[in-house]
């Protein structure tokens, strides 16, 4: 017999809701059949819908299990390719070094056979020691960037870290203040080197590095020492540090040692022609600004 | 006795073979997990009551399982997949919730 209906019809969703319907499955089927014994294929049946019960608990369980050590698999392999490549770049970069070396001498065998040499020499000499292509050694300023104390390196909104542009200041002072060669963290500076960020990392020529960020610059260490701060990026890293707790601290040094540049790709090399040149010096020239950093975070 | 004979083999196919799930198939994995719990408490309360009966406990959890996998793939069609999975595992859970309820009071008398 139908209870009579409930005016208010869209209710029943929320009787069905808490009626309890799972008690009535088995109480119905045994008022039905009681006492019958169930036939084989039911029995079957039931020993199937069993292992398939279990069978879904257990691959739930063993599957959950697998998730995890499938990603560290997978990230470990990421490692392993990292430093596979890392080991071979650094092999390649050996070879390059060796390279450049028999060049230089056989260059200096050739230019030495006459005085039109011995001046090309001479020039080259000063471009290479510009253009990273060869170590330079002699007396600099050091200008250490760590983050402010408390600071969270790996957090990218942490105003107390140090940013790509805080570094790219700190170099284009100390160009502006008449620096001869740089090298952040032992990577050397050319015309062409880029100081961005990527995520919490700062890359300087695609090379993630590490604070404490130390930037030598070999040149007048005195001269350098009283420029920076007074040039217009100098400034800038002055209010960081006032602002952000940022630490900066200038040190001259009697003898630098700075690396060759590894990364000398002649991104925008041409061969000069006769017909008009149109060649696009995009940096360089003043010497003021040759970091093609494009930032791409601001400091909040 | 038999029922244990069948989750033995359950377990132990489950766990020895660890057969991949496909893809295509992981959405309904979540779902026949909360089905199979479904069935275990309806079970387990079904016994204690005294009226357990295998041919519901087998005809309930295929259709619960169908049913389910059904909607969640007509869901998946018409681009709300997880919505329906969301009401699908709403609806078996309060099941859950009321058969553990039973066996409770039945066991604890509260």
């Amino acid at each position: 017999m139908p209870a009579p209906r409930d005016p208010a019809a869209s209710m029943a969703l929320l009787t069905e809701l808490v009626r309890d319907d799972a008690a009535e499955e088995y109480a119905e089927a045994a008022r039905r059949h009681r006492g019958a014994r169930p036939a084989w294929t039911t029995r079957v049946a039931f020993v199937l819908t069993c292992a398939a019960v279990a069978g879904v608990l257990a691959l739930a369980v063993v599957q959950r299990q697998a998730v995890a050590p499938e990603a560290e698999k997978a990230r470990q392999v990421l490692v392993d390719r990292v430093t596979r490549t890392q080991e071979e770049i650094a092999a390649l970069e050996a070879e390059v070094v060796q390279t450049r070396a028999d060049l230089a001498a056989a260059q200096e065998v050739l230019l030495a056979q006459s005085d039109e040499g011995a001046a090309l020499a001479e020039r080259i000499a000063s471009l290479e020691a510009a253009t990273g292509y060869t170590a330079v050694q002699g007396p600099g300023l050091v200008v250490v960037l760590d983050s402010a104390d408390g600071s969270d390196p790996a957090a990218t909104d942490d105003p107390g870290r140090v940013l790509d542009t805080d570094v790219q200041n700190a170099v284009n002072a100390l160009w502006a203040s008449g620096a001869e060669a740089i090298a952040v963290n032992g990577v050397r500076l050319t015309s062409t080197t880029a100081i961005r960020s990527a995520g919490a990392a700062i890359l300087v020529d695609f090379r993630p590095l590490l604070p404490p960020y130390r930037v030598e610059a070999i040149g007048d260490s005195a001269a350098l020492a009283v420029a920076f701060p007074r040039t217009t990026s100098g400034r800038e890293l002055d209010d960081v540090v006032q602002q952000f707790g940022v630490k900066l601290s200038l040190e001259q040094a009697a003898s630098l040692t700075l690396p060759v540049s590894t990364a000398l790709l002649p991104v925008r090399a041409r061969v000069p022609s006769l017909a008009t040149d149109t060649v696009a010096g995009s940096s360089g020239g003043t010497g003021v600004d040759p970091v093609a950093g494009t930032s791409e975070e601001a400091r909040p | 006795m038999i029922a244990a004979l069948g989750l033995l083999v359950g377990i132990v196919l489950g766990v020895i073979l660890q057969p991949d799930v496909p893809l295509w198939m992981q959405p309904y994995l979540p779902i026949a997990v909360v089905a199979a719990l479904d069935a275990v408490f309806g079970a387990a309360r079904a016994l204690l009551d005294g009226v357990f009966d295998d041919r519901v406990f087998v005809i309930s959890f295929l259709s619960n399982v169908v049913v389910a996998a059904l909607l969640v793939f007509l869901g998946d069609q018409l681009g709300v997949g997880a919505q329906i999975s969301t009401g699908v595992v709403v609806v078996l859970a309060m099941r859950i919730f009321a058969n553990v309820a039973a066996i409770r009071r039945r066991l604890l008398k509260a």
